[in-house]
């Protein structure tokens, strides 16, 4: 890392979510599962507790320290012919408070015009979705420091 | 056709994982999962992120429809617009360089399963921030909506080679210049799929 940085961006989770046949899908690493929110266009993507060889982020039981999340929603344009736009006007990110004050989901919200909606057919093409942890880094060697749960609050 | 290779990189081995290197016009390598991690990457961490492309996009003429520059790393200088735009504002395309180390010019159309379709450009991810007008108090933006689509080369065997982004206020094209912004800044990076 170089010596102006504040904090390297290490995801622990990432990818795309898209509708299939009107159930999200998520596509890519760190998210165990995806289920939707009590609203159209609110996905609830749950942090992958264990790590395999094929997805190695170790969020681990304990889930993360909400103060220390980061997150990034991106919108894909609508691929129904023309301009690749969105309908989509608010995104907004939240991490619904589980016993012990940990989080392991991320809700992610979107909404055109006042109205949740999901990104699909005109409002969009799926979104991205990037998760990371806010807090890594230390004066003198991160990487020798950084040893996950990353929820590391007193119990 | 160049003959690039580029890498994601670490911080220590700066030659890891290929992104995607042509090292064919019609033979295309995508990176080697098991380089995607290092040993200097906390153990939580799923990837790291290190953009293919970083920068500011901005109309320096001021004026709504005007030329458009890409200032930055990881792709040209000049952007073209989408004429799909109804108004000829806000539908901006990036080309990706493929003159840069870490940027073969090109990334991942479809996933690596044989026969996938699903999701297209699955390890693409795009951040864009809109700069807000410095004139006004305070400097806001009123473009309300930001898309996001990656352009597939025609040609055979060459991924997607450019990334557009389209500004819109209530669904209509809009370039952030004047009261709707300064520009805007775009950061692209290589994901990884899942197995």
């Amino acid at each position: 890392m170089t010596d102006y940085a504040a904090a390297p961006l290490q995801p622990i989770a990432h990818g795309v979510i898209t509708i299939v046949s009107g159930n999200p899908v998520f596509t890519g690493k760190g998210v165990a599962a995806i289920f939707r929110g009590a609203f159209p266009g609110t996905f609830l993507l749950v942090l992958g507790a264990v790590a395999t060889p094929q997805n190695p982020s170790i969020v681990g039981t304990q889930g993360l320290d909400p103060n220390f999340a980061r997150s990034f929603v991106t919108v894909r344009g609508q691929a129904t012919g023309g301009l690749p736009s969105t309908t989509i006007d608010q995104k907004s990110i939240d991490y619904p408070t589980q016993l012990g004050a940990n989080v392991s989901i991320v809700r992610v919200v979107l909404v055109a015009a006042g109205v949740g909606v999901d990104p699909s057919g005109v409002n969009g093409n799926g979104c991205e979705v990037i998760v990371w942890y806010g807090n890594a880094g230390m004066p003198t060697g991160y990487s020798a420091t950084l040893v996950g749960p990353l929820f590391n609050k007193p119990q | 056709m160049n003959h690039i290779v580029g890498d994601l990189g670490d911080y220590q081995t700066p030659r890891l994982g290929r992104i995607e290197a042509r090292t064919h016009p019609f033979v295309v390598q995508h990176l080697d999962p098991r380089k995607e991690r290092s040993r200097a990457m906390s153990d939580y961490a799923v990837t790291p992120v290190q953009p293919i492309v970083q920068g500011l996009v901005t109309i320096p003429s001021g004026t709504p429809g005007g030329p458009v520059i890409f200032t930055g790393k990881g792709a040209l200088p000049t952007v073209t617009r989408d004429p799909a735009s109804g108004s000829g504002q806000g539908a901006f395309i990036l080309t990706l360089d493929q003159g840069l180390p870490g940027n073969a010019g090109a990334l991942q159309p479809l996933p690596d399963q044989p026969g996938a379709t699903f999701p297209a450009v699955p390890d693409a991810r795009t951040l864009v921030t809109v700069r807000g007008d410095p004139n006004i108090a305070p400097p806001v933006t009123t473009i309300t909506q930001i898309a996001v689509a990656y352009i597939t080369s025609p040609t055979p065997g060459v991924g997607v080679t450019q990334i557009e982004i389209v500004l819109t206020i209530a669904g209509v094209g809009t370039d952030p210049v004047g009261t709707n912004g300064n520009g805007f800044e775009v950061v692209v990076w290589k994901g990884v799929e899942s197995p």
